[in-house]
């Protein structure tokens, strides 16, 4: 038992080869043992904690939708990093990228009110995709024209989209009724992405999913695929080869923006009904460490994402169980992150 | 090479648009024609599958001669290729040069190998200090002769 335990702290990994067990389930399981002892430092009972999670989130439909309501914009910021991440390139943009997409959505969702659902609604993600690739574009553009390095331009663009999605909602779009709260207009119902039954969970969940489809298949089965491929594997030989790099470069940029801007549109549209400035509790961050953990495939991003939304509903849940700070969980997603970073290079680059 | 892709990604991706089709690629038409083409080189049967980083230096050697050579070229420009083949590949190789020039194809082959040069060749220039040291027809293809140019010999005499 104390060689598992050394291995479970060493390399997860080796110890989910040895059991048979997804990776991801193991880096759970380690990943809230360490966090177990910073539960007992601070007083708590943190096998009570738990179990209180589990039953939570899995004792009723209510917990379990709201699980899959909090996956639903990780998947899509995820596939914006792994999308770009298969070139080499490393968007860390996502949380700007959601809001520009978010911004542009709501623009749709105010200009056009009088417009049936099955118009403006496609609409809506259209100005979303928008939205978010012309974020992402920029960055592609300049990086392509290796001007400014890709990390650093979407990382500070990020700082920029929460400043123009408040400008519109302390000034044009404030909402006259809420004059206290800055925030845009409710949406007109049409402006609303349906919702499975009374839960919250909504058409959002099958946009990640398709997307995360697409992007399985298109990376595998397509010529294009192949080349975003050869360039992440070398770029120079790619290069020599024929294969446009730099247009591969600004087009993935781009469409990996529009995917972040998707799943802001999907917030203001189907979670908040209007443009608020805390839109997002980070989803466009923690998009990247799901990317980064699940190393580029389709079903490893499915399974982080699940794992991220778990770990993101733990600190509700403790928050209001055992009356911890929400920030606890951000120790927890980073005890996740250093045990998996421990163990393996970059996004992609190991095995 | 790509060493991250596999053989046949390799071999597709250096053929430029020949095995496009639609959204993906011809790969049975891509495997049709580079079995053909590592046949007439007498290579064994390559393996599609395998990732071009677990390779020997001289089997990837035979990845980039077969897809090169699998689409009967105009010119060939041949940097040393049979660095790192086995000796049969390698005759195999020369043969296939020989009968590339015999069809009307223009080979140009660098290499260091005096004998390969000597075997193959129809005129030998001797490059030196990024000048023509000395141009060589068959009748003077011995090491007496071509020797000195190369060392720079030539002028000093």
């Amino acid at each position: 038992m104390p060689r598992e335990l050394a291995l479970a702290l060493r390399s997860p990994t080796a110890l989910a080869m040895r059991h048979r067990l997804p990776r991801a389930i193991v880096v759970a399981l380690v990943a809230l043992a360490v966090f177990a002892v910073v539960l007992l430092v601070d007083g708590k009972d943190p096998l009570r904690a738990y179990r209180d999670t589990l039953v939570y989130i899995f004792g009723n439909t209510y917990g379990f939708s709201e699980l899959l309501v909090r996956m639903t914009p990780l998947l899509l910021t995820s596939i914006a990093v792994a999308l770009p991440s298969r070139l080499g390139l490393i968007n860390v943009g996502g949380e700007g990228q959601l809001y520009m997409g978010a911004w542009l959505a709501t623009a749709g969702a105010l200009d056009f009110p009088d417009l049936p659902s099955w118009l403006l609604l496609p609409l809506m993600t259209a100005f979303g995709f928008a939205g978010g690739a012309l974020w992402a574009f920029l960055p592609g553009l300049m990086r392509a024209a290796k001007l400014v390095n890709e990390t650093i331009s979407t990382l500070l663009l990020n700082y920029i989209a929460p400043l123009i999605v408040s400008f519109f909602i302390f000034g044009p779009w404030r909402s006259p009724e809420s004059s206290s709260y800055p925030q845009s207009p409710a949406f007109v119902e049409a402006a609303r992405l349906p919702a499975l039954g009374s839960t919250r969970i909504h058409l959002g969940l099958l946009f990640g999913l398709v997307c995360l489809t697409l992007y399985g298949f298109a990376l595998n089965r397509t010529r294009r695929g192949l080349e975003m491929r050869a360039i992440g594997g070398n770029a120079e030989a790619s290069l020599r080869l024929g294969i446009p790099v730099s247009a591969y470069i600004v087009v993935t940029m781009a469409i990996a923006g529009g995917i972040a801007g998707i799943a802001g549109m999907a917030e203001v549209s189907a979670i908040q009904g209007r443009l608020v400035a805390e839109l997002s509790p980070g989803y466009g961050f923690v998009g990247f460490l799901v990317a980064w953990l699940a190393g580029g495939t389709a079903i490893g991003i499915l399974a982080m994402a699940f794992l991220f939304a778990v770990v993101s509903s733990v600190g509700d849940i403790l928050q209001i169980t055992q009356g911890v700070p929400y920030a606890v969980i951000n120790l927890l997603m980073a005890v996740v992150l250093f045990i998996v970073l421990g163990q393996r290079g970059p996004a992609g680059t190991s095995r | 090479m790509i060493p991250a892709l596999t053989v046949r990604e390799n071999l597709v991706l250096g053929s430029g648009r020949r095995y496009r089709r639609g959204l993906s690629l011809d790969w049975r038409r891509l495997v049709t024609d580079m079995d053909k083409s590592a046949a007439r080189l007498r290579f064994p049967p390559l393996s599609y599958g395998a990732r071009a980083a677990v390779l020997s230096g001289g089997n990837q050697q035979r990845i980039v001669l077969t897809r090169e050579l699998a689409q009967n070229p105009k010119l060939i420009v041949a940097l040393y290729p049979t660095r790192g083949l086995d000796t049969r590949s390698a005759e195999a190789l020369r043969t296939l040069l020989g009968e590339a020039r015999a069809a009307g194809t223009a080979v140009l082959l660098v290499s260091e190998d005096l004998d390969e040069l000597f075997a193959v060749s129809d005129r030998l220039i001797v490059l030196r200090d990024g000048r023509i040291a000395g141009i060589f027809l068959p009748e003077s293809f011995h090491a007496d002769a071509v020797g000195p140019s190369m060392v720079g010999a030539a002028n000093a005499a």
